[in-house]
């Protein structure tokens, strides 16, 4: 099976499997431009991520380990969802009841994510949880996971 | 009463954020100062940011959230000793329906409390997408609605909740509204402007490509 990797934490790593250390790697930060969908389309301005989309696309499982950042996902993780978009068509559809952009591609990975469970209380873990899971509900990954470790202390 | 207003934009000054400012500033009778986070050192701008009594900040949604240059921002905004401090935020999105920005407004409220600053509210306008593309007289009543937001944010200090929620409209779309945009006219309608970019741009033959295979 073709996973990928994106981490902000843990060591590990699989064989065979694409590495995003978010730790080592500063993502370029959407410029808003919208080239990839009405100059190149699929393809964005920056070439930082090439590899990532490569990967990610042909993947059948990417696997995510998230640190939790001011109660959200770090400003790292959020620029690469915003480098996101190239992956998926300007058109949208109301099938599901609400505004969802077409794929681009014929399938998406599934998605498993282990986080740090740090969260002060437990309205801002499920604030988080809702954002990943609507995420890559909207990315189009038909099984997302998630998982919290290292409950923290919380009212 | 001494107001920042931070404009989160990825395009600061050339985009639909802007034009919601402007818009807003307009039914002010002083101007406030306006900062753009793609100009500024987030460590820096948190430090200034404690010299205001209110924060606006106004943003576009990207991905159901801030775009990340907020969020490097938000990283860096530290705890208040005391609730003195004031915090709204103006939201413009892309899809029709403003409940897309539900997940982000959850988290602002959350991140208020989390820094102690006293939470103005969330105003988030859908359907936005267009306001820097096409002729403005398409977008009169919402450039009218952001000046009155204005007008009364001088007042009062805080966010007109009825304009709030007019801005807001629509929050969910209904079924009958789904049932007409999944028509094949309408869906074909809503392609109109995306193809004739595509098409100007020389592009319109490639919309499809999946160059990452």
């Amino acid at each position: 099976m073709k996973t990928m990797i994106v981490r902000e934490y843990n060591t590990v790593m699989l064989p065979d499997s694409y590495l995003l250390d978010l730790n080592t790697h500063q993502i370029k930060g959407c410029c808003g431009c919208w080239t990839c969908w009405w100059k190149t389309p699929g393809r964005c301005i920056h070439h930082d991520l090439d590899c990532f989309y490569h990967h990610y696309i042909t993947a059948e499982k990417v696997t995510f380990y998230l640190t939790v950042s001011q109660g959200f996902i770090s400003a790292n993780l959020k620029t690469l969802f915003d480098r996101m978009i190239p992956l998926f068509l300007p058109y949208t559809n109301y099938g599901s009841g609400e505004s969802m952009h077409d794929p681009r591609y014929e399938r998406y990975p599934d998605i498993e994510i282990y986080y740090q469970d740090t969260f002060f209380n437990t309205a801002e873990k499920q604030i988080f949880e809702d954002y990943l899971q609507r995420t890559f509900y909207q990315f189009h990954s038909k099984t997302i996971h998630l998982t919290g470790e290292t409950p923290g202390v919380r009212s | 009463m001494k107001t920042l207003m931070l404009n989160g934009s990825p395009r600061a000054d050339h985009g639909n954020t802007q034009l919601f400012i402007d818009h807003f500033q307009s039914g002010l009778t002083t101007p406030l100062p306006v900062r753009y986070l793609l100009r500024e050192n987030p460590t820096t701008l948190a430090l200034a940011m404690k010299e205001y009594d209110t924060i606006l900040l106004v943003m576009p949604l990207y991905i159901h959230a801030m775009p990340g240059l907020v969020m490097k921002l938000f990283e860096e905004l530290k705890p208040q000793s005391s609730h003195h401090q004031k915090i709204g935020f103006i939201v413009q999105a892309g899809f029709i329906e403003s409940a897309t920005a539900r997940y982000l407004e959850n988290y602002l409220s959350a991140l208020a409390h989390r820094l102690n600053y006293t939470y103005l509210g969330t105003v988030i306008k859908g359907d936005a997408a267009a306001c820097s593309i096409l002729p403005h007289f398409f977008f009169g009543r919402l450039f009218k609605q952001l000046k009155a937001l204005g007008v009364a944010y001088e007042k009062t200090g805080s966010f007109d909740p009825l304009l709030v929620k007019k801005l807001g409209n629509l929050v969910y779309l209904s079924k009958f509204q789904v049932r007409l945009l999944e028509s094949r006219l309408v869906s074909r309608l809503n392609q109109v402007g995306w193809n004739w970019i595509l098409k100007r741009n020389g592009c319109f033959e490639n919309r499809y490509d999946r160059p990452f295979l």
